[in-house]
């Protein structure tokens, strides 16, 4: 794909597609924050503030059902072709993808609703993890967002291939969890909890992976999405580095 | 090859409304393994102004291929070569080679009118003449010396409106003024006044520009079934319509053939920036 013209014949179109890019902007942004505050909630032990992610839930399935309908009516009312029908599709993929992560993030603060109610003592070394795949997960995902603004398709790919090191955080934790119940089976239940808290994360590493390969569609007009991640930023000459003990 | 095909990029046309240059040669393979009409190379002048410039493209048999680009944009004026309309222009003179079934259309000792059975034309604006329903398709045929007989002839009427998907609309009113006919059916007629003398080519020049939605979409239909038995090129300034009716597309501009390629490759991921630019609404 060559890079496109500003603007549409039609100044209305423009502002269409404009409107729909927005709003996936900003439910990006929600469910950015709803991680990062489910991750707070978790780690201070804050029922409020997991109740508030909980129910801040409704604004990010309002904006999905906003973003559906928008790109519903681009469609009947432009047949948007080429780029711009790439385009629209990937928006309406990512409203998809975006509103699952919303959904990843209330299940973690519900989590941690549970642990507080609970009153399950923290365990310090599963506290580090989840920081850091949280961090990671909300690094990813903004990063993602970004790419997906101004359709840079090496930026996605990065970000694609970062969700290597997501996942082998996980597997730390997971790794970390059997350890802890190898020493003390009565963690069993606080454990379960964990492996749902790092579960959540893990995927929300594949939706930004997900949103990533969209970005990459609308570039460069190929569906890249079952194409290993390895393999299509080796094919995109993309510089990336692997997770400790693997290959790039 | 002209020179403005051959003039350096910073020196090559750019349309209004787009930075963009036209390419120096066609992006895309023009040719066709089974073409029934074959162009390389040509310009149409029209007096001092050149229309068209070294467009090299091949008609494949059974296929639907559209024109499309801006108005002005030379795609008619190259359609109008293929049965030699344009020499019904003084002023156009057209250059470079277009055979028919490897025949040069061109060649001085060709009969026009034959040529013009064999690769007919729909135009914009549906034109029945002004005789019967049943004349307007007996006409070619008669000449052509294509019926043996007042049976035969009335066999090839039925057929050809039937071919056009016009018989059952009409079978009852045949000796009824064409002109008498909705927009929709006259151009229809006039299909059928096409197919009788069995081209094997058909032109469409904007065929369903004048004509509703539904009229529309029964030439689309009938474009469908049409390309069983015969070749059709079609201009077009729908581009949904070219997405829908046509395997390969041919985009057009300030007389150059910019690219050509199948129709899915045109409409979802065009190799030039000029084609995507266009085809996406963002000038022309």
């Amino acid at each position: 794909m060559t890079e496109l013209s500003e603007s549409h014949t039609v100044k209305a179109y423009d502002n269409e597609l404009d409107q729909l890019r927005l709003l996936v902007l900003k439910l990006g942004g929600l469910v950015v924050d709803q991680i990062l505050l489910a991750r707070r909630a978790l780690k201070e032990r804050d029922d409020d503030l997991a109740r508030k992610v909980i129910a801040r839930e409704t604004e990010v399935n309002q904006l999905d059902t906003d973003g559906e309908e928008l790109a519903f009516k681009l469609i009947a009312k432009r047949q948007p072709i080429a780029t711009d029908l790439r385009v629209v599709l990937a928006m309406i993929r990512t409203i998809t993808d975006l509103e699952r992560v919303g959904d990843e993030a209330k299940k973690i603060a519900k989590t941690a609703r549970k642990l507080i109610v609970d009153e399950v003592e923290p365990v310090p070394q599963f506290s580090r993890a989840i920081d850091r795949m949280a961090e990671l997960a909300a690094k990813l995902m903004r990063e993602v967002l970004e790419a997906l603004d101004v359709f840079d398709a090496d930026k996605a790919i990065r970000v694609a291939a970062e969700d290597r090191h997501l996942n082998w955080e996980y597997k730390q934790c997971l790794r970390l969890v059997h350890e802890t119940l190898a020493q003390d089976s009565s963690r069993i239940e606080h454990a379960a909890e964990i492996v749902i808290v790092i579960k959540a994360l893990e995927r929300i590493g594949d939706h930004a992976k997900n949103i990533a390969k969209y970005v990459i569609y609308v570039v460069q007009g190929r569906d890249v999405r079952h194409i290993k991640t390895k393999q299509l930023a080796k094919e995109m000459g993309a510089e990336v580095t692997p997770p400790p003990g693997k290959d790039a | 090859m002209p020179a403005e095909a051959n003039r350096a990029v910073s020196e090559r046309p750019r349309p209004e409304g787009t930075t963009e240059a036209v390419p120096g040669k066609t992006i895309g393979d023009y040719t066709h393994p089974d073409a029934v009409m074959s162009c390389r190379n040509v310009d149409v002048y029209y007096g001092d102004k050149q229309a068209v410039m070294d467009v090299s493209l091949d008609i494949g048999r059974n296929e639907v291929i559209s024109m499309i680009g801006p108005s002005g944009c030379g795609k008619s004026t190259f359609l109008r070569c293929l049965n030699r309309m344009n020499d019904t222009i003084d002023i156009a003179r057209v250059t470079g080679d277009i055979t028919l079934d490897g025949e040069n259309i061109y060649d001085k000792r060709l009969d026009v009118v034959q040529l013009r059975a064999r690769v007919g034309m729909v135009f914009q604006k549906p034109n029945p003449f002004p005789k019967s329903i049943f004349e307007n398709v007996a006409y070619g045929p008669r000449i052509h010396g294509m019926a043996r007989d007042k049976t035969d002839l009335e066999e090839i009427v039925h057929e050809s409106l039937e071919r056009a998907g016009l018989l059952k609309e009409v079978k009852d009113r045949m000796d009824q003024p064409g002109t008498g006919l909705s927009g929709g059916q006259q151009q229809r007629l006039c299909i059928a006044r096409a197919i009788a003398v069995n081209p094997e080519v058909v032109l469409m020049d904007e065929p369903c520009s004048a004509l509703d939605p539904i009229a529309t979409a029964r030439i689309e239909d009938l474009i469908d079934e049409l390309k069983q038995k015969y070749t059709i090129a079609i201009v077009t300034h729908s581009m949904q319509q070219a997405a829908r009716v046509s395997q390969r597309t041919a985009y057009f501009h300030l007389g150059i053939l910019v690219e050509v390629g199948t129709t899915d490759h045109i409409f979802t991921n065009p190799t030039h920036k000029l084609t995507e630019d266009y085809i996406t609404g963002r000038f022309g």
